[in-house]
């Protein structure tokens, strides 16, 4: 049982910085965006490509390419991967506004997710990429579920500040300026093209930190835990909770994995369990969305 | 003061399908003077002012900030040229509070990067006794921790002033300034208007309302479909019978 509690504060946490860095994006910015896994993914990928290529490690003659760098700097990769893919697909989606910006995004997770999956020499495609190393930080190796847990809250202590920080901060206010009325704000000199790809470089590269995280964690990855699933899961953790603040996401993050644990408890018959569990989980959402619109704690509805 | 216009419009011209709007529109401001684009609706005074913040992008024509080309610029590069615009449909933002409002004029964006906002301490303190100043100035109603949309629709269009006003702006576009406005806050805003032009800054206004015009712009020109079909001072475009024809109906 604790080692079950520990698990879920470790997801609480990994999903804790998905959750705020998209709330950089759409909750102070206004733009919805559907290819989170996608940084998160890419971040996954780096991360274990620079740290798998440890001698005598039998998978790194089968991949691309593979390092052998300290935890701490293949972290760093993960979040430079990560950032280089939003500030890449930044550059094109916010050519376009509304619905067309989502499918562009929409466009680059199924990219994301196809090439993951076909590419073999990148990540062994459907097979994935076991025997990911455990941190091994500064001399101490994260081994133990508590253990995890200290690390996960060191890097949203060190993460999550720089990002309440920006929230606050003159950046953050442009881009809430242009969330509420993009004209109007460009009428004040701000240029919503160079804003809104600054916010999605940064979530992009602290999804990539995220990915690198998760890899590490369960170490094992394979293109299914990056595709548009997850993102959507990641959308549903700002629209549960709300966004545009800081209260609202670590709601969402915290409902959102809570909720379908509470749910295994009540009983169910095995082979229906699974199902009745989603169905749940989806008229929850559903009745919240209709009753909240801006989510349980949100500043700000996604429109 | 020079008397070298401070902006120019040379030719402007746009059509939208087969409808022309603007046609070969030529005017000029000169600094620290309040001029009045008046006509009928639909004339094409609002596309014009879209035509100079780049906000439309004419078919053809040049308009000169202190002499720089800004024809078909982005919106946010023509603010930062230093000039600013009141939309007609006011577009303050609703769920920002009031100082918020106008603390995202006083912020200088081109310097203000996920970098700066990372690692530099913001005088946010100073810069927010600057906007309760220029919000005072403007006359809007404390408390400014409020939400803008807790504004009534004449006091959002003072805020919206007051955004322009800490913004300081060389010139100031603002699209129908009266419009849905009682005459208490019609006369506040004539004074801000007179109190910005006796600063030095170049005012142009759309604007239906012929007595506020009297009382405020200098100079001012009248368009009917798309065209100037006069300019020149205030009180003798007003006056001559045929400009009141297409003005009033009279």
């Amino acid at each position: 049982m604790e080692e079950y509690l520990l698990h879920i504060i470790v997801m609480i946490g990994s999903y804790a910085i998905l959750a705020y860095s998209m709330n950089l994006v759409t909750g102070f910015g206004g733009l919805l965006v559907f290819c989170m896994a996608g940084f998160y993914g890419i971040g996954a990928y780096a991360f274990t490509l620079l740290q798998i290529g440890t001698p005598g490690n039998p998978l790194a003659s089968e991949l691309i390419f593979s390092l052998a760098l300290p935890f701490p700097a293949a972290l760093i990769g993960a979040g430079v991967a990560g950032g280089l893919a939003a500030l890449l697909i930044g550059a094109v989606a916010l050519r376009f506004r509304g619905d067309f910006f989502i499918f562009t995004t929409l466009g680059f997770q199924m990219i994301v997710f196809v090439v993951l999956y076909n590419w073999v020499e990148l990540g062994r495609g459907a097979f994935g990429i076991y025997g990911i190393p455990r941190p091994d930080l500064f001399g101490w190796e994260v081994q133990q579920l508590w253990e995890y847990v200290v690390l996960i809250g060191i890097i949203n202590a060190l993460l999550l500040p720089l990002l309440f920080k920006l929230y606050r901060s003159p950046f953050g206010l442009s881009l809430k300026a242009l969330r509420e009325n993009e004209r109007a704000a460009e009428s004040l000199g701000i240029s919503a093209f160079r804003q809104h790809l600054a916010a999605m470089t940064v979530a992009g590269a602290c999804a990539g930190i995220a990915g690198g995280l998760f890899a590490s964690y369960v170490t094992y990855i394979d293109p299914t835990s990056f595709g548009l699933k997850e993102s959507i899961f990641i959308v549903s953790l700002l629209l549960l909770g709300g966004s545009g603040n800081i209260k609202g996401p670590i709601l969402g993050v915290v409902v959102m994995m809570l909720l379908p644990e509470a749910l295994r408890f009540i009983g169910m018959p095995d082979a229906i369990a699974a199902n009745a569990r989603e169905i749940i989980y989806g008229f929850v959402l559903v009745i919240l969305m209709y009753a909240r619109p801006r989510g349980l704690a949100g500043d700000f509805a996604l429109k | 003061m020079s008397n070298e216009p401070i902006l120019i419009i040379e030719n402007l011209g746009k059509h939208f399908g087969d409808v022309v709007v603007l046609r070969d529109v030529n005017a000029a401001l000169l600094p620290g003077t309040v001029t009045a684009f008046i006509g009928p609706n639909g004339a094409g005074k609002t596309t014009l002012f879209h035509a100079i913040t780049g906000d439309i992008v004419p078919d053809g024509g040049a308009v000169l900030l202190n002499g720089q080309p800004i024809t078909g610029m982005a919106p946010w590069k023509v603010a930062r040229k230093g000039l600013g615009k009141m939309f007609q449909d006011v577009r303050v933002f609703e769920n920002l509070t009031i100082i918020e409002n106008v603390l995202l004029a006083l912020h200088d964006h081109p310097g203000q990067t996920v970098w700066t906002s990372l690692l530099q301490q913001h005088a946010e303190k100073k810069l927010e006794e600057e906007a309760v100043m220029w919000l005072t100035k403007a006359g809007v109603e404390a408390p400014f921790d409020r939400l803008a949309s807790a504004l009534s629709f004449g006091n959002k269009k003072i805020l919206a002033l007051a955004r322009l006003m800490a913004g300081k702006f060389e010139v100031l576009l603002l699209d129908e300034p009266t419009s849905g406005m009682s005459p208490v806050m019609i006369s506040r805003i004539a004074k801000l208007i007179k109190q910005l032009s006796d600063h030095g800054t170049t005012i142009a206004l759309v604007e239906h309302n012929c007595t506020f015009v009297a009382e405020v712009a200098e100079r001012s020109y009248l368009l009917q479909e798309g065209a100037i079909l006069d300019g020149g001072p205030t009180m003798e475009v007003l006056d001559r019978e045929e400009n009141r024809e297409i003005l009033i109906g009279l």
